[in-house]
């Protein structure tokens, strides 16, 4: 990750790609693709990953319709990690509701950038959003920055460090103390503090609960990485959120 | 530690404190067109001294301002971050200056499950030193530390000054801060070097 101005982005602003680094990389899908039926659904589709000046998947902020947006955030399943873009869970919400939305979504970030990027949001965006859905990613996350002064970039760090290392001891110990349940929870209530917008809280069946009044995401079938949730689990999240949200 | 009015605070229990939990006047009695606004830790609250004698008290009154103190005993960048994000969405009126000490900004808060209780981290505790100790190897406060910091440069156009104490990080990184070097506990040198650094460039801002 990087700092894209203020807001933290994908360290690959107004790129368009086909493929990302991690789970859905093409060597991966390559691999995958050899496991599969003949028929699976990204055989021979295209899937495309399109990043705005933040480096965020998602139109410019000026492009936005900012009379009449829901804005999203949280990680990889938000962002739609191995999915096209009219499958994600934000596109359809958005859709069925007949406006604009944002997507701060950042796959591997944790609460830290979910929280750093709705504060940069308010603070840059006078224009509240009509709802704001909250994606807490696994609250274990957290992004670090390296010793050396010249290393700028921000790297995402979680439960896939290396058993032993600092950073694995460091998860570990942030649990067992109760500084992750701190942390999760200043970090909502400081959101829940500044929104001043309806605030619904997205979780996903993969990861520790946040609170007991999320909507969940389930897998149900999976995406093109084979590995984040795919299609259909994104269609269910998105019909319970509208039903939960639609009187 | 408390939450009310959307700030985070001290434990009210003491004595030493406002409603809020923190050591200064209440909030409501506060002038927001005249004040000066404090942000830290332990190094702002001087909990061994009569408020009258701590450079917050001594600071406002030889500049003829009111103040407000947001800081958190070890609360750590965790608070100091809630506290001026919220203030600063929560009151127009800004400060006239932002005053920060800090003598522990890698402090811990912890928690439970069900969040009944936020105190800072008990550093007598082993598994916490190497709690720490992992969480500055790994980069972990370096990046906590970076994204605050980011936010303070958006969110906050108020002159800052910054006392600097010998070993200790400071809060803010910025060039735009004003930093100035202090002996940790000297109440009357700290008051006295920060106002005349205010009242000097506010003489120097006339034209």
């Amino acid at each position: 990750m990087q700092f894209n101005k203020n807001f933290i982005g994908n360290p690959w602003p107004n790129k368009i790609m086909n493929f990302l680094w991690g789970t859905d990389s093409q060597e991966l899908y390559l691999k995958n693709a050899e496991t599969q039926p003949t028929d699976w659904y990204y055989r021979d589709r295209e899937l495309i990953y399109s990043y705005n000046e933040y480096g965020h998947r998602s139109k410019n902020i000026s492009d936005i319709d900012l009379d009449n947006y829901i804005l999203f955030t949280g990680c990889s399943h938000t962002e739609g990690v191995g999915l096209e873009l009219e499958k994600t869970y934000p596109y359809q919400v958005a859709q069925k509701l007949g406006c604009d939305y944002y997507n701060l979504g950042l796959g591997g970030t944790g609460i830290d950038v979910v929280e750093h990027n709705l504060i940069q949001w308010f603070l840059t965006v006078q224009k509240k959003p009509k709802h704001l859905f909250i994606q807490w990613p696994d609250h274990s996350r957290f992004i670090s920055q390296n010793n050396n002064p010249r290393y700028t970039n921000l790297v995402e760090e979680g439960t896939w460090a290396k058993p032993n290392s600092e950073t694995f001891r460091f998860i570990v110990g942030a649990e067992e103390s109760g500084f992750n349940f701190a942390r999760k929870e200043l970090y909502k209530r400081l959101i829940l503090e500044i929104a001043n917008c309806p605030v619904t809280t997205v979780g996903a069946s993969s990861n520790m609960p946040y609170d007991s009044s999320s909507i969940y995401l389930f897998q149900k079938d999976l995406a093109r990485d084979l590995s984040h949730f795919g299609n259909i689990s994104h269609r269910a999240l998105a019909d319970d959120i509208l039903s939960s949200i639609i009187v | 530690m408390q939450f009310v009015d959307g700030l985070m605070g001290n434990d009210p229990d003491t004595g030493l404190y406002n409603s809020n939990g923190h050591r200064c006047k209440e909030l409501s009695e506060l002038n927001l067109q005249n004040y000066i606004l404090f942000v830290g830790d332990n190094a702002n609250l001087a909990l061994d001294l009569p408020i009258e004698k701590t450079y917050p008290y001594l600071i406002a009154n030889e500049l003829k301002s009111d103040y407000y103190n947001l800081s958190v005993f070890n609360g750590g960048m965790d608070s100091i971050r809630y506290n001026l994000v919220s203030w600063y969405f929560k009151f127009k009126q800004r400060p006239k200056a932002i005053i920060a000490g800090c003598e522990f900004l890698n402090s811990i808060i912890v928690s439970d499950t069900d969040n009944t209780y936020f105190k800072s981290a008990d550093y007598n505790d082993d598994a916490i030193q190497e709690l720490s100790h992992n969480g500055n190897i790994c980069g972990f406060f370096n990046g906590r530390n970076e994204l605050a910091n980011n936010i303070f440069y958006h969110l906050i156009y108020t002159p800052i000054y910054q006392i600097r104490f010998k070993e200790k990080l400071p809060i803010f990184t910025s060039e735009k801060v004003i930093d100035i070097k202090c002996e940790f506990n000297d109440q009357v040198g700290i008051a006295t070097s920060i106002s005349n650094e205010i009242k000097k460039r506010s003489t120097q801002a006339r034209p």
